[in-house]
């Protein structure tokens, strides 16, 4: 990835070619071409490349049948670690330009007209994100139930783009469950300001990367603000598809929220917004 | 404040959603093997439902090779269907089985595989038995069999 601090929006290629990237994505992984994900053999994100699963310890689990876990979704547990690596250093491109769970979504967002989008900025968005989270990790280990596979935008967004071809892929949406993560889908990404609420609430992936995201942002590249530069004028927290800006008082940007899609700076009348290491 | 208590929320309204279970649905796990196979588990499924879909995946148990036809045996005829988990546009990048005729194709050692079995009961289902079955096209032997019990404690929690 190029260094680009001093250089407008307009000359960045992550920032001029997302919408191109976020095509490319879904093509190469999801139905029904996918072919990254059909190189190792499976047809979707369940699997090998199940993200998800690996690290949740379930209740009468052994260390063996863990461990077990890590080598059969060894793509999965390969993709964690390099959108996890990746976002210490350069921010959260994953979720923003690549992730195919989301891309389609937010696209689809685009379709819906203003008034019919669903406003989630007032959530404080980490504290409900890592209340998931917490409860994501915790209650299959102690046998409740779980969260992971049935409720997963990994597993929901692959199958509804291969139902139209495929009875199997249609048996999965035609359950309670898939029918929920359809309206899951719809409440938290279609029709959600922005497309990103469910990325932003209900994703375990999201929420290690946003982590991720603030631990490296001392020394790693970022979306910043230029106070100098910057009128408060709000602009850039109107278009912010996971409320990751305060305009309260001074200009701050959430590194536990944000992700480098650009739409800010694209809208920054002053030039104050940055995609860069944080100025010594 | 607001923070805790979004926080508060989000923890509660998680545990009830990771709990709740519809129970029109059930994941089974096997493993395909010339000696009969084994099933990790057997499948509970509640009664009353018209529709059922049990996902099924599977490894194939080395030194076993060939075609396994599946069927749904039981005490009474209950209408089924089997779909498999195929590649929409086979790029042919990788050796994999394929779901033909009922039958999993071209199993060889170490594959995995989806199958996906709905249930249409005629009428709502009271309780029953049935046996999701694998056999070796080639000897008729079992390879793998999956008990599926309607009726009584509710499935099991692992889907997919």
């Amino acid at each position: 990835m190029k260094a680009d601090n001093d250089r407008p929006l307009a000359t960045s290629f992550w920032a001029r070619r997302r919408n191109l990237i976020l095509v490319v994505g879904i093509i190469l992984f999801l139905p029904p071409l996918a072919a990254i994900v059909q190189l190792t053999g499976d047809v979707n994100f369940c699997g090998r490349w199940c993200p998800r699963m690996f690290f949740v310890w379930r209740e009468g689990t052994t260390m063996t049948a863990f461990l077990m876990g890590f080598v059969r979704s060894y793509m999965g547990v390969a993709l964690v670690v390099a959108i996890l690596g990746t976002t210490l250093a350069f921010g959260r491109y994953w979720c923003s330009h690549l992730c195919p769970a989301a891309s389609p979504i937010e696209l689809g967002s685009r379709l819906v007209p203003a008034p019919l989008k669903l406003d989630f900025s007032k959530t404080p968005a980490p504290s409900f994100r890592y209340g998931y989270l917490l409860v994501y990790l915790i209650v299959p280990a102690i046998g409740i139930g779980s969260l992971c596979c049935n409720y997963c935008n990994f597993a929901a967004v692959p199958r509804l783009f291969a139902a139209p071809f495929a009875d199997g892929d249609l048996a999965y949406l035609l359950r309670f469950q898939g029918m929920a993560n359809v309206g899951l889908l719809l409440f938290l990404g279609v029709f959600a300001k922005g497309g990103r609420a469910y990325c932003n609430l209900l994703c375990p992936i999201g929420a290690l990367d946003a982590l991720s995201n603030r631990i490296g942002a001392k020394f790693g590249r970022r979306i910043r603000i230029d106070h100098s530069k910057c009128t408060n004028c709000g602009e850039c927290s109107k278009v912010c598809p996971t409320w990751a800006i305060d305009t309260q008082g001074q200009t701050t940007i959430n590194q536990l929220s944000c992700m480098p899609c650009r739409l800010c700076q694209d809208v920054c009348q002053t030039e104050a917004i940055y995609y860069g290491k944080q100025a010594s | 404040m607001k923070r805790i208590l979004v926080f508060l929320f989000a923890v509660v309204l998680c545990v009830l959603a990771a709990w709740w279970r519809p129970g029109d649905s059930a994941h089974a796990m096997g493993m395909v093997s010339i000696k009969g196979g084994s099933a990790r588990h057997p499948v509970h499924l509640p009664s009353g439902k018209d529709r059922y879909t049990l996902v099924l995946t599977g490894t194939v148990i080395p030194p076993y090779q060939g075609d396994a036809r599946v069927v749904v045996e039981g005490q009474t005829d209950l209408p089924y269907s089997v779909y498999g988990s195929d590649p929409i546009v086979d790029l042919g990048l990788r050796h994999r089985p394929y779901f033909e005729d009922q039958t999993l194709t071209g199993l060889q050692p170490k594959d995995r595989f989806t199958l996906w079995v709905v249930f249409k009961p005629p009428e709502p289902m009271a309780a029953g038995k049935y046996n999701v079955t694998f056999y070796d096209t080639a000897t008729d032997r079992s390879v793998l069999q999956i008990p599926v019990f309607f009726g009584g404690e509710e499935g099991h929690h692992h889907e997919s």
